[in-house]
């Protein structure tokens, strides 16, 4: 076996090897790694979104009820307190870095507009000490230009389905980046009327694991 | 051997570590040709972060050098802002949105925002910005600026494909074609 062969079969492994790694941790943590210090507790906008249809609802209960179902980010396998909680209320002097996360239905600062659908933010402070980070602050804002849809909305397929969408979104706000598995909460992409992200799979669930 | 080379570099692309995200529906360079207020190749002379008037976010602004305006009207030094940068040791990331440094070379799709006409932002977010650096050959390179901080939905919600490095010439001389066909005066 000549000196190029050997290279060459030293490099497939390596790349096989690095292949295992990145499929065995498909969920990808925030860099530098980040997380609450207690389980925030988000303020959905109470004025709802407009452009959904649920008998008056405006999709504020139905995004508050899907970011706290034990189908999302509370149902992670280890027996724990609830990372993150949340409560239908008023987003008035909405402000990043104030230490109240937000989900805003609105956008204020007019970050999220065109070909934007929801914005996030996170702030955080230096270093704790040990190499992670402290989450202060995590705040979303949407774009209203674009219509939405919740599970009480029939979705004509033209909408976004805000639950599938702010689950993702706060993901974020916990911590968590985009993960390569396919079907997972935190996989980058959603097609329209689809839900499936609102529930958490094995993936989103080992990340939120590893964090908190 | 190049092409062991490139099967090393696809491996380790499988490890690149993606930042973190907000939704955003996928742009087409056609798209952001038509839009765009102007269309600039230029060095960024500065950057500043600050805290907005109402106190609500702090946003960063580079001084950009203007050196070639492809499409539309620029001064000769236009001020670019992004949301989310670091002021007294505080960051605010805003995910999925256009950074900037000193220094770097950029072609930027700008436009103006809505909301306040004194303000220049990049149109298309990160898609609306490429770096250009050189490669061994001497030749400028865009080079795409999208990173995992972006998730890019094309119309039907499916996942757009990423965008990729081009010879900042081809790039020019797209955007002038792009320009021409949506019936703007081209530079």
């Amino acid at each position: 076996m000549n000196r190029a062969r050997i290279f060459r079969l030293a490099v497939l492994s390596l790349v096989v090897a690095l292949a295992a790694v990145a499929g065995a941790q498909a969920y990808v943590l925030l860099s530098p790694r980040r997380t609450w210090d207690a389980a925030p507790t988000y303020r959905v906008d109470n004025r709802g979104l407009s452009s959904i249809a649920d008998g008056g609802d405006f999709g504020r209960n139905a995004t508050r009820n899907a970011i706290v179902s034990s189908a999302a980010w509370n149902g992670a396998p280890t027996e724990r307190s609830p990372v993150i909680n949340a409560t239908v209320a008023s987003i008035s002097g909405f402000r990043l870095g104030d230490g109240i996360p937000m989900l805003n239905f609105q956008d204020p600062l007019g970050a999220c507009t065109g070909s934007c659908l929801a914005a996030t933010f996170t702030g955080y402070y230096q270093s704790r000490g040990n190499g992670t980070y402290r989450i202060t602050d995590a705040d979303i804002v949407t774009n209203t230009a674009y219509n939405w849809a919740d599970a009480n909305d029939p979705c004509s397929g033209q909408e976004f389905r805000i639950e599938g969408v702010m689950v993702h979104e706060t993901g974020h706000g916990l911590g968590l980046a985009h993960s390569n598995v396919a079907g997972s909460t935190m996989y980058p992409s959603v097609s329209a009327c689809n839900n499936a992200p609102a529930s958490t799979e094995a993936d989103d669930e080992a990340g939120i694991d590893d964090l908190y | 051997m190049r092409r062991w080379q490139s099967f090393l570099g696809v491996g380790l692309l499988l490890l690149a570590v993606p930042a973190s995200g907000s939704t955003f529906l996928h742009m087409s360079r056609a798209e952001l040709a038509a839009k765009a207020s102007a269309v600039v190749v230029g060095n960024v002379l500065s950057v500043e972060s600050f805290w907005t008037k109402s106190g609500r976010v702090i946003v960063t602004e580079a001084m950009v050098e203007v050196e070639d305006a492809i499409l539309g009207e620029a001064p000769s030094v236009v001020v670019v802002r992004t949301f989310g940068g670091t002021v007294n040791g505080y960051t605010v990331e805003a995910h999925g949105f256009p950074t900037f440094e000193k220094g770097e070379r950029l072609l930027l799709f700008l436009e103006r925002d809505k909301n306040d006409a004194d303000v220049t932002r990049v149109l298309g977010y990160q898609e609306g910005m490429y770096r250009v650096t050189a490669d061994k050959a001497g030749r400028e390179v865009a080079n795409p600026t999208v990173d995992g901080g972006a998730r890019l939905l094309t119309a039907d919600g499916k996942l757009a494909p990423p965008p990729r490095p081009i010879l900042l010439d081809d790039l020019r001389g797209e955007v002038r074609e792009l320009g021409r066909r949506a019936g703007r005066p081209v530079n």
